[in-house]
C-alpha cells in the first residue's frame, strides 16, 4: 500500500458515510432495523392486553424469553450477517458495478484508504442503526422491573451483534472486491452453509461465523482476528487488482 | 460530514445512550433494592449445599397466596398451632426467610445441618421462655445470646443475631453462622459458582440454588430416572409470585453434551405429561405456559401457574373430591 | 512531453484493446481521435492509472502512473460514462470529491463552486444531481475534474450529449483551460469536433495510433484516399453522365471524379478530391441539368471509413 492510510481514510469515511445512509440501500437498512421494532410494539401490545405470555407455535414464552430470541434468531441469524453481506459486498462492488469507482481511483490517496473509509463507514453505518434499534425491542418487550437484571446481557447482546456486523462486513468486503459476482456468494455462505454447519456435529460448525457469536463460544478474538485478517486481504487486493468497467 | 449525517449519528447515539441509561439505572437500583441477599448470606457457612430464600411479605400478600388458602384450608390450621408453640404468627411477623443446608436434605434429620434465618418481628423474651420451658440453656457466643436445647432428642439452638433478626438452628449451625458472619470461618460468598447462580436467580420472590447431590433424594423422580439423569452440578429454582406464579427451574450440567441429554430427557417427560394430561384443563394450561430452553451448560425450564390454570386446577380438584 | 507512452499494449484476456503504441503528447491540447472501440478509452485509462499496461510503459509528468497515487494531485479525468451519486447535489458531490485531495470543508466547497460556475451549473448547483439532463451531467463530470484545479486534464468525450450551444461553449472553455497552461488530452470519434479544439491530433483505430500531428497533414492524408459519395436522385444515369460528360482534362475540370458505380436509385461516386467534387455537384444540383437530386451522403462522413482508408493495404 503506496503513501498515508489515515487521512484519506476519514475522508473516504465522510463520503462513504453519506452515501451509505442516504443511497439506494439505506432503504434496506431501515427495514432490518424498523421491522424489530415493528414487531415489539406488536408484541408488547398483544401482551399488554391481557394476556401475560405470547403463544409462538403452541409454546407460550414470556416477554423476556422473547427478546432472547428476538437477539439470537432475529438479529444474529439473520438481520447481521444480511447486513453484513449486502453492504459488505457493496462496498466496493457496488462501485464497481456504477463505475462511480473512476471518481474515487483518480484520487491522490492509495486505494487501501478507500477500502478502509468505506470499511469504517459501514461500521458506524451498521452500528448505528443496528444497536438502537436492538436497544429498542428490549425496553419495549421487557417490564421495567426485568430491565435491570437483563442489562449486563443486553450489553453483551448489544457487544456481540457490533462485532458481527464487524466479521461480517470485513469478510465481505474482502469478497467485494475479489470477485465479479460477491453477494450470491455471500448469501449462500451466510444463509446456506452456515445454517447446515452449525448442526453438523465436529468441528466444521467452526468455519463459521455464526459459531462464534453463540453466548457460549468465547469468540471474541476469534472475530477480531478474521475481521482484520480479511480487511487486510481486501486493501491488498485493491491495491493490486485492476478493474475494468465495460463499456 | 453533511449535516443531515451528523443529525442522524446524534439522534442514533442519543437512542442508544437513552437505553442504556435506563437499563444502568434499573441495574443499580435493583443491585441496591435487591439486597434481599447480602445481609443474610453472610451468615451461611461456606459449605452450606443449598440456599432458599422467600420474601414471606410479599407472598403473603399476593392474590396467589389468597387462592392457595383457599384451595388448602388444612395448612391455616397447622400455622395456628406453630403460633401457639413458638409465639410467632408466621403470616403476621415474618418479613423474608432464608434457610440454608450443609448436608444432604434427603438424610432422616434434616435439622442437624439446617439453619433458617428470618426477618420479622418477634417477641424474644417468649419465645426464650418457651425454649426455657424444654430444658434449654443460655450461651454468648461471638457477642450474641445463644439459646441451645441439646439432648438426645432436640439440637436447636435460636439467637437474634440483630434486631427483628433470628438464627434458628442445629446448635453447630448457629455457631457456624455466627462464624461465617464474623469472618472467622469462610462464608458461602466466597464460593463464585454458587453467587452467580444466586444471582441469576435472586430477582424472584422465592429462589433456592442446591448443589444437585444434596437435593437428588428428594426429587419425585424414581430413584432410577434419577440415576440415569445426565450428570448435573446444580440446581437453581426461582418464582416470582402476584396474581400467579412464575417459575424457573434451571439446572447446571457437568458440560454441554449433558446439557442438551438432560433437554433431551425433560422434553420426554413432558411430551408424555402433555400427553396425559390433555384431557385436564388445568394440568393442560399448566404444561402450555412450560419452555424448554438449553443454552451451554445450562438448561431452563420456565413455567406459570396463572389464575385461570388455578382455577381450572381448583375445579378439577373439586370434581375428582366428589 | 506531458505523456509518453512506449509499445504499450493492453489487452483484456485474448481481446487486445490497445496494442503496441508509442506516442508522445506535448503539452496544450491534444485530440484522440477515432471511432467507437479504436482504443481511446483504453489509453485513457492506462493514461491515468486505472489500468495497469500489459506489456510496455507509460509516464506521466515522466513519472509511472499505475501505483502512484501522488499523481492524481496534477491530474483531472472526466469518464466518458454516465456515473454518479444520484442522491447528491451538484455541489455536495463535487466538494466531496475535492476533499478527497485533501481540502478542508470550506476549500473543498469554494472549489466545487468555482467549477461549476466555469462550466454553468452554480445555479442548479443545489439540485439532486439525478435530476439534471444528460447535457448537465457532462458538464458536472467536467466539473468535479478541474475542482481541484489540476495541470493535465483527461477528458473522455466530453462534448457527448450536449447541445450545439453548450459544444460550443465547452470547447471554448477548454481551449481556455489551455490558453491558462494546462494541458489537455481530449477525445471524440467527430472530426469536426476535435478541429475546432486542436490543430494536433492523434488517430486510432483497432487499438493502433495510426497518425498524429497536426490536423492539416491528417486532412492531407485523409484527401490522399479516395472519398465516396452517394447520390440518390431521379435520374442516376443522367447524374453520371453530367459528371463523366465533363471529364475532360483539357479544361482541367474532371480530375475529381475517380470511378462511378450505380445501385438501385443511387449513384455512388469516388472523389480524390471531395472539397472540389462536392463544389462542382452543388452547381449541377442548382442548375437542374442532370435532374432532381434528392439525397447526398458520404459514407466517409463515418471516421470508420476513413480509417478503413487509412488502414487498408
Amino acid at each position: 500500500m503506496s503513501g498515508p492510510l489515515l487521512g484519506p481514510a476519514r475522508r473516504m469515511f465522510e463520503l462513504a458515510l453519506g452515501e451509505m445512509l442516504w443511497g439506494r440501500r439505506a432503504v434496506f437498512m431501515g427495514l432490518a432495523a424498523g421491522a424489530p421494532i415493528l414487531l415489539a410494539v406488536v408484541a408488547r401490545l398483544t401482551l399488554a392486553g391481557g394476556s401475560a405470555v405470547l403463544v409462538v407455535n403452541g409454546s407460550r414464552i414470556d416477554s423476556e424469553a422473547m427478546f432472547g430470541t428476538a437477539v439470537s434468531l432475529l438479529y444474529l441469524r439473520f438481520i447481521v450477517p444480511a447486513l453484513g453481506v449486502f453492504y459488505g459486498t457493496s462496498l466496493i462492488a457496488e462501485e464497481i458495478e456504477e463505475k462511480t469507482i473512476t471518481y474515487l481511483f483518480v484520487r491522490p490517496m492509495a486505494r487501501g484508504a478507500i477500502v478502509l473509509g468505506k470499511y469504517l463507514a459501514y461500521l458506524v453505518c451498521v452500528v448505528a442503526v443496528v444497536l438502537p434499534s436492538a436497544a429498542l425491542v428490549f425496553v419495549i418487550m421487557v417490564p421495567f422491573a426485568s430491565i435491570g437484571p437483563l442489562f449486563g446481557t443486553v450489553l453483551r447482546d448489544l457487544g456481540v451483534m457490533a462485532l458481527g456486523l464487524a466479521t461480517y462486513g470485513a469478510l465481505f468486503l474482502w469478497a467485494g472486491v475479489s470477485f465479479k459476482r460477491p453477494l450470491v456468494g455471500g448469501l449462500i455462505f451466510v444463509f446456506g452453509w452456515e445454517s447446515v454447519a452449525l448442526v453438523l456435529p465436529g468441528y466444521v460448525r467452526r468455519l463459521t461465523i455464526a459459531y462464534y457469536l453463540q453466548p457460549t463460544v468465547p469468540g471474541v478474538a476469534t472475530l477480531l482476528a478474521v475481521a482484520i485478517i480479511a480487511l487486510f486481504l481486501a486493501m491488498q487486493t485493491i491495491e493490486r487488482r485492476e478493474y475494468v468497467l465495460e463499456q | 460530514m453533511a449535516k443531515r449525517t451528523r443529525i442522524f449519528l446524534l439522534a442514533s447515539a442519543g437512542v442508544l445512550t437513552a437505553v442504556l441509561a435506563t437499563g444502568l439505572v434499573a441495574w443499580a437500583g435493583g443491585a441496591v433494592a435487591g439486597s434481599t441477599t447480602p445481609d443474610d448470606i453472610a451468615y451461611v457457612p461456606g459449605n452450606a449445599q443449598m440456599v432458599a430464600y422467600a420474601d414471606v411479605r410479599q407472598v403473603m400478600n399476593s392474590p396467589f397466596r389468597d387462592r392457595l388458602r383457599q384451595l388448602d384450608a388444612d395448612n391455616n390450621a397447622a400455622a395456628d398451632g406453630f403460633e401457639a408453640r413458638t409465639g410467632i404468627n408466621f403470616e403476621r411477623d415474618v418479613d423474608s426467610v432464608l434457610i440454608a443446608s450443609t448436608g444432604r436434605i434427603s438424610v432422616p434429620t434434616p435439622s442437624d445441618r439446617a439453619l433458617l434465618i428470618a426477618h420479622g418481628r418477634f417477641d424474644a423474651v417468649r419465645i426464650e421462655g418457651l425454649m426455657r420451658q424444654q430444658g434449654a440453656q443460655v450461651d454468648q457466643y461471638r457477642g450474641k445470646r445463644v439459646v441451645a436445647i441439646k439432648n438426645d432428642a432436640n439440637d436447636a439452638a435460636l439467637t437474634f443475631a440483630g434486631p427483628g433478626l433470628l438464627l434458628f438452628g442445629a446448635g453447630d449451625s448457629v455457631r457456624a453462622a455466627l462464624d461465617a458472619k464474623a469472618g472467622a470461618a469462610q462464608g458461602i460468598g466466597a464460593n463464585t459458582e454458587f453467587m452467580a447462580l444466586v444471582n441469576d436467580v435472586d430477582e424472584g420472590t422465592a429462589w433456592s440454588v442446591a448443589k444437585f447431590d444434596s437435593v437428588a433424594g428428594r426429587s419425585p423422580l424414581p430413584g432410577g430416572i434419577v440415576n440415569q439423569l445426565p450428570p448435573i452440578n446444580w440446581l437453581a429454582a426461582s418464582g416470582r409470585i402476584d396474581s400467579g406464579l412464575h417459575g424457573r427451574v434451571r439446572a447446571e450440567a457437568q458440560d454441554e453434551q449433558s446439557a442438551r441429554d438432560l433437554r433431551d430427557v425433560v422434553q420426554g417427560f413432558l411430551s408424555l405429561a402433555r400427553l396425559q394430561g390433555s384431557r385436564d384443563p388445568g394440568y393442560k394450561g399448566m404444561l402450555d405456559s412450560v419452555m424448554l430452553n438449553a443454552q451451554g451448560k445450562s438448561v431452563s425450564l420456565y413455567f406459570e401457574l396463572t389464575p385461570a390454570v388455578l382455577d381450572s386446577l381448583s375445579q378439577g380438584g373439586a370434581v375428582r373430591r366428589r | 512531453m506531458i505523456i509518453a507512452a512506449d509499445h504499450l499494449s493492453k489487452w483484456y484476456g485474448h481481446v487486445s484493446g490497445l496494442n503496441d503504441v508509442t506516442v508522445s503528447l506535448p503539452e496544450g491540447i491534444t485530440g484522440l481521435l477515432g471511432p467507437n472501440g479504436a482504443g481511446k478509452s483504453t489509453f485513457m485509462k492506462l493514461v491515468t492509472g486505472q489500468l495497469r499496461p500489459s506489456a510496455g510503459s507509460v509516464r506521466v509528468f515522466g513519472e509511472p502512473i499505475w501505483g502512484n497515487p501522488a499523481q492524481y494531485r496534477r491530474l483531472g479525468f472526466c469518464p466518458e460514462h454516465d456515473a454518479f451519486y444520484d442522491h447528491m447535489t451538484g455541489v455536495e458531490w463535487v466538494a466531496a470529491l475535492a476533499r478527497l485531495h485533501g481540502m478542508d470543508d470550506d476549500a473543498a466547497t469554494a472549489a466545487a463552486k468555482r467549477a461549476l460556475e466555469a462550466v454553468d451549473l452554480l445555479d442548479v448547483g443545489h439540485r439532486k444531481i439525478g435530476s439534471y439532463s444528460k447535457g448537465m451531467r457532462q458538464r458536472v463530470k467536467l466539473a468535479q475534474a478541474i475542482a481541484h484545479d489540476p495541470q493535465l486534464l483527461i477528458l473522455d468525450e466530453p462534448l457527448s450529449g450536449m447541445d450545439p450551444l453548450m459544444r460550443r461553449r465547452t470547447i471554448r472553455l477548454i481551449k481556455e483551460w489551455a490558453s491558462a497552461g494546462k494541458s489537455i488530452v481530449v477525445s471524440s470519434h467527430i472530426l469536426h469536433e476535435i478541429e475546432a479544439m486542436t490543430a494536433n491530433i492523434v488517430l486510432m483505430h483497432n487499438g493502433r495510433v495510426v497518425a498524429e500531428g497536426d490536423v492539416h497533414q491528417i486532412r492531407a492524408l485523409i484527401d490522399e484516399h479516395p472519398h465516396r459519395v452517394w447520390i440518390r436522385a431521379q435520374d442516376p444515369q443522367a447524374v453520371a453522365r453530367t459528371l463523366l460528360a465533363r471529364l475532360e482534362p483539357s479544361r482541367g475540370v474532371a480530375d475529381d471524379v475517380a470511378s462511378v458505380r450505380f445501385e438501385e436509385g443511387a449513384v455512388v461516386v469516388e472523389t480524390p478530391k471531395p472539397d472540389a467534387f462536392y463544389a462542382r455537384l452543388t452547381e449541377i444540383a442548382a442548375s437542374g441539368e442532370a435532374g432532381l437530386i434528392e439525397e447526398v451522403t458520404s459514407p466517409d462522413d463515418n471516421l470508420q471509413a476513413v480509417f478503413t482508408y487509412l488502414v487498408k493495404p
